[in-house]
């Protein structure tokens, strides 16, 4: 299998002292679906920002053999689409159409192209009526969705995503998680529910003060009990 | 939460809200123009302006009263400025008063420049608010995107948009937490002790997210300017409202 994301003794100390990751090893294959868990303050979403080199530090991440530095980051953000926890800082723009078409535009398509991504991305995520609508005007699930719509457009490799169900009632929880069922690509998913870990992610990495604790299939970390409960995750 | 939204009737489906925004720009603009322009003696331009304006408002089916309140939101900072202008302005002294060591003077030339700031601005606000009512606020900053406004000013009013309401939120969120903690209402230093911390608070939250948005641009390729598509197309009849408002004008000229 293709090695999609290889991270080797990544560190990151935040400027105010706080260590934030502590020499994390981690490779990713192609179609991989992984769940990343963990306590708050575990160091995930900092993990995530390093995937498309919001974040860089010492040690390395590679993606698609590409290695994370000033030089790749058009090509690596093409290719590493990521989903903010919070839909408010996802959608920017004025309406849903430009949020969408924000990406595609950046990457340089003509507007014919962008059209078209744009309503197949709001196609897949069942909001096309929604191209001119206000991103204030949308309920939380709503928004939501169209945050994942303004990565898709993109059509990334790999899906990054902070959080996808947090503050969801339980349906649109559940349709998002049939939403990312649905989607054939490398997912990598930071979250606090566990449920959703189960029915959709093939590996689970844990995650604690920085560090990485375990990593491997979901059947086999769910079934160590013990490596649960020492994290708090039973 | 509810606001109330500056283009709640931009939605309406008329003959203003249907001309192309780039084109009502400008003829809004021409026509603003004209209304400063004019001499301040020319009582009957004015009049004409009015009722120009109003058939205006008629067409595009806003309801009057919205369009009055709002002008009233506008006009006292006007006649603040201006009710000074009487006493400053040089010229035939009509009345003058003494106060101590002071000496007020009131002067005709006043009167007339008094009278004309106020009747041009109340004009050119009616014409304000009709132009931002009868469009959408994005479409609005598009057409001046596409008017060659500096895309900066484009940016900040656009992200003012889309965040002023969720500021607006956090405020009253807080209002609120504070509300269900606090025992009894304070008055006085207390209470803008309190005001002051709600706003620093709400200050450096605004900062952080203002942060995490700049990283989501950048998550999405954001490399210093912000492009949108053009979805607008000028149609016959947007050329002829702009010819006939230009024309209208015209001939008020000459009355």
């Amino acid at each position: 299998m293709q090695k999609i994301i290889e991270i080797k003794n990544l560190s990151y100390i935040y400027p105010d002292g706080t260590v934030a990751l502590k020499d994390i090893n981690l490779d990713i294959f192609k179609g991989d679906s992984i769940g990343m868990i963990g306590p708050n303050g575990a160091g995930k979403t900092t993990l995530l920002l390093h995937l498309n080199g919001i974040l860089i530090s010492n040690g390395s991440v590679k993606v698609c053999e590409l290695p994370v530095n000033e030089r790749n980051l058009d090509k690596i953000r093409q290719r590493v689409g990521l989903v903010f926890q919070d839909p408010d800082d996802q959608l920017f723009m004025p309406t849903v159409f430009d949020d969408v078409a924000f990406g595609p535009i950046n990457m340089g398509l003509d507007s014919d192209r962008v059209r078209i991504k744009v309503d197949s991305a709001l196609k897949f995520v069942d909001m096309e009526d929604y191209k001119d609508r206000i991103g204030h005007h949308l309920s939380f699930g709503e928004k939501k969705r169209v945050s994942l719509a303004t990565i898709m457009s993109m059509e990334p490799d790999i899906l990054v995503l902070d959080e996808p169900t947090g503050n969801l009632d339980l349906k649109h929880r559940k349709e998002f998680i049939n939403l990312l069922k649905d989607m054939n690509i490398t997912k990598i998913i930071a979250t606090h529910d566990m449920n959703m870990v189960l029915s959709i992610c093939s590996k689970v990495a844990i995650m604690d003060q920085g560090k990485l604790i375990a990593f491997d299939t979901t059947e086999k970390i769910f079934g160590n009990k013990e490596l649960l409960a020492a994290h708090g995750l039973d | 939460m509810q606001h109330l939204y500056i283009d709640r009737y931009a939605g309406l489906d008329s003959f203003i809200h249907k001309i192309d925004p780039r084109i009502k720009v400008i003829t809004f603009f021409i026509f603003i123009l004209y209304i400063v322009l004019t001499n301040p003696f020319s009582y009957l331009s004015f009049l004409l302006y009015g009722l120009v304006i109003l058939f205006l408002i008629a067409i595009s089916r806003i309801p009057f009263p919205f369009i009055f309140k709002k002008t009233l939101a506008v006009i006292p900072f006007v006649v603040l400025i201006a009710v000074f202008v009487p006493f400053i302005k040089r010229g035939e002294v009509l009345a003058s008063y003494t106060l101590g060591s002071l000496r007020i003077e009131f002067t005709r030339e006043g009167i007339v420049l008094f009278w004309a700031i106020v009747i041009k601005s109340y004009l050119s606000i009616l014409c304000m608010i009709l132009l931002t009512s009868s469009i959408k606020f994005t479409s609005l900053l598009k057409s001046l995107e596409k008017l060659k406004i500096p895309k900066l000013f484009i940016m900040i009013a656009s992200f003012m948009y889309r965040y002023s309401f969720l500021i607006i939120d956090e405020a009253q969120r807080m209002q609120r937490a504070k509300k269900s903690r606090a025992f009894k209402n304070k008055k006085g230093l207390s209470a803008v002790k309190m005001l002051s911390n709600i706003a620093g608070v709400l200050f450096v939250r605004s900062y952080e997210r203002a942060e995490r948005v700049y990283l989501a641009m950048c998550a999405r390729g954001f490399q210093g300017e912000i492009k949108t598509l053009d979805t607008f197309s000028i149609v016959p009849r947007d050329i002829m409202f702009l010819v006939s408002i230009f024309a209208t004008l015209l001939l008020i000229q000459f009355v």
